[in-house]
């Protein structure tokens, strides 16, 4: 009975498993052979409208100035652009920081917040009151923008249906350690592959949360953002599927950022983010399966997004029942030929899926020598899952204990 | 005039479009290749299986014979290749030996948690195999056995190496047939995985063998589990990472090998 329970759960596991491995393969072969979808960042002479950039801050005092003189550079018409950068219960300089600019700027409107609630969230809300502009951006504080970028991003919304925009986004401390060229390598392979795959196929590019943006009636649609939301970004993507608008993916759009220099700090980001988007999976994951505005395969990529976060736990227990079958001396190997074939296939091929993605997606981006790095995104391997599992956990522990959950920002080295 | 025209002319042709619009060009001619070499790897691996592999087993066999390890020789047929397998005879699990080594465990799983090793991946590696050893010394005190006997694991070891060796070539060349590497490159991938498979399951048996014979089949979980095929994917991750950055200076130095939407 034992034994039958935990080979059971075993072929479960390798069959989601199997299901992640081949869409990260139909990922890559459509972002290598594919027709690519691109935005509407060409069309540029069409007339701008007028836009509003918000920068929510918590402590940011040393990476505010960086991000703010890149948006004040920015070739957008000046009459067109308000920046509002929000200081959520700061308590470094960043509130200094900001009323210079405010003083020297007329674009620059900061917006302090001081109330009982904290978080992007809650911070969001408060600063849409005070916007009066049909479109609004969102850059982290750690966010460096280049020149053309608000326009190549405030163009995807010609469509009427668009209700959000996504750029791609790059880091700019790649060079800092192994840690950072490695983080480089996965963004660089969940933007230029995934999230420009899923565009191309007509599925659901996911909104992050910076470097995009959306439609103000969106958000009033759907009643602004959860303030108890850690993972906002991932609730308006499932909020703009379920009410049928669209999202764009810009992969040409590109914005410089910051990735942890620190295994520490990675660690409480996935974990926040493992947390945040799981709780957005608890949520909405059956009414986005049932959504009739989406066809099919949206729903299925959809649910498949939802729940990726819960691939790490699952991926452990899978590998505690296997640990368990071989112990009991059960595990089936001895099934015949076919069966060990496909075992160490599953074993080659779904092992090497997403280091295979991000290689295409490090090709396509010109890179060389650094790709000699690829095995080492198979020794951060234990840490991701664990992390993921940490949060998935939390997640598990606000839905029983009906808790808020504390926003724990990541750590910045202003580099 | 003429060479401005000429500095100008070089001058657009350098400008290349954005990263965010390449593609890659793979063309009937590549997948024939890495269909070929998958053909011709298979069927060429499984001949030099079929010649040397019974050969490096009866040379692992003197090995372990001259460590002094007491071993039997277990005949098996296994996809047509015939050897006769080593089987170190293993030392019984002992319900004081899981006591002891459970304990252990669990120290060092409290040492390596505050061991200035910050929340590295390495740790997670220590920690996982700790972890492993802790659960198989536990199954040993409770039940009196772990895992598998002395002939079941190493043949299960032996017919694993014998199922990656060929599975490299299928892999190898499936994986190559869908980036624009050249013939040279994919041959060379198969060729050094299968030459590098070769060596390492070789390794990998006597080193197995040896550790059961001394500690018994209360390591069996960590060697297949940690360093049993899941290590196959490692090195051919390596090997597969040489190949990519020979692709991508190839690809760096030659705008026109782009294909652009």
């Amino acid at each position: 009975m034992v034994v039958a329970i935990l080979g059971g759960w075993l072929v479960f596991v390798v069959l989601v498993m199997t299901i992640y491995t081949a869409r990260h393969f139909v990922f890559t072969f459509s972002r290598i052979y594919g027709k690519q979808r691109v935005s509407f960042n060409d069309a540029y002479e069409s007339s701008l409208p007028p836009i509003t950039v918000l920068i929510p801050m918590h402590n940011e005092g040393s990476v505010a100035a960086a991000c703010l003189d890149a948006i004040l550079a920015s070739d957008y018409p000046s009459g067109h652009l308000e920046v509002v950068p929000i200081d959520d219960h700061s308590e470094d300089d960043t509130a200094e920081v900001l009323a210079r600019y405010a003083a020297h700027d007329s674009r620059v409107r900061p917006i302090t917040i001081s109330g009982k609630l904290r978080g992007k969230s809650n911070a969001l809300n408060l600063a849409l009151e005070e916007v009066d502009t049909e479109i609004v951006l969102v850059f982290d504080a750690d966010y460096t923008p280049g020149r053309g970028l608000l326009r190549a991003l405030v163009m995807a919304f010609i469509d009427p249906e668009v209700g959000a925009v996504m750029g791609r986004v790059v880091p700019r401390n790649t060079e800092a350690n192994l840690l950072t060229r490695l983080l480089s390598m996965e963004r660089s392979g969940g933007y230029q592959v995934d999230q420009q795959a899923r565009y191309n196929l007509d599925l659901l590019p996911q909104y992050g949360g910076t470097v995009g943006g959306f439609r103000r009636r969106l958000l009033d649609e759907i009643g602004g953002f959860d303030p108890a939301a850690l993972a906002e970004d991932t609730e308006l993507t499932a909020s703009i599927y379920k009410h049928g608008w669209k999202i764009v993916y810009d992969n040409r759009a590109e914005c410089y950022e910051e990735v942890p220099q620190t295994w520490s700090s990675r660690f409480k980001q996935l974990r926040r983010w493992s947390r945040g988007h799981n709780r957005v999976m608890l949520r909405h994951v059956i009414t986005l399966m049932r959504a009739r505005e989406l066809v099919l395969l949206a729903r299925i990529d959809a649910s498949l997004l939802l729940l990726c976060y819960l691939v790490p736990p699952l991926l452990i227990s899978g590998w505690l029942a296997a640990l368990a079958l071989f112990l009991m001396g059960r595990l089936p190997f001895a099934g015949g030929v076919v069966l060990a074939f496909c075992v160490v296939l599953y074993n080659s091929f779904g092992n090497f899926a997403p280091v295979y993605q991000v290689a295409t997606a490090e090709i396509l981006d010109g890179s060389t020598s650094r790709l000699l790095l690829l095995p080492y995104l198979f020794y951060m391997f234990p840490f991701n899952s664990w992390a993921i599992s940490v949060g998935f956990m939390d997640a598990v522990g606000d839905a029983i204990k009906r808790r808020r959950g504390d926003w724990e920002k990541t750590a910045r080295v202003a580099s | 005039m003429s060479t401005d025209g000429n500095a100008q002319s070089r001058a657009v042709v350098t400008i290349r479009p954005h990263r965010s619009h390449r593609t890659l060009r793979v063309n009937a001619k590549s997948w024939t290749s890495s269909g070929l070499t998958v053909v011709i790897g298979v069927a060429a691996t499984y001949a030099v299986l079929q010649a040397l592999w019974p050969r490096i087993i009866a040379m692992l066999s003197r090995l372990l014979s001259l460590s002094g390890v007491t071993s039997s020789r277990e005949a098996d047929f296994y996809l047509g290749i015939h050897t006769r397998v080593p089987v170190p005879s293993f030392p019984a699990v002992s319900v004081e030996l899981s006591l002891k080594l459970a304990g252990i465990c669990a120290l060092l799983l409290l040492v390596v948690s505050v061991l200035p090793l910050g929340k590295s991946p390495l740790r997670y590696w220590i920690n996982a195999n700790i972890f492993v050893l802790l659960l198989t010394s536990l199954y040993a005190f409770f039940t009196g056995t772990a895992a598998y006997g002395n002939s079941t694991f190493m043949l299960l070891v032996e017919r694993t190496s014998i199922l990656m060796i060929l599975t490299v070539p299928i892999f190898s060349g499936m994986v190559s047939a869908f980036l624009p590497f050249s013939i040279v490159e994919r041959v060379g991938m198969v060729v050094l995985t299968v030459m590098f498979d070769m060596v390492f399951a070789a390794v990998r048996i006597i080193v197995f063998a040896l550790l059961t014979a001394r500690f018994g089949s209360i390591v069996e979980a960590n060697l297949y589990l940690f360093f049993g095929p899941l290590m196959d994917v490692v090195y051919f991750l390596s090997i597969f990472s040489l190949a990519a950055v020979s692709l991508g200076k190839r690809l760096s130095r030659n705008a026109e090998a782009w294909e652009w939407l």
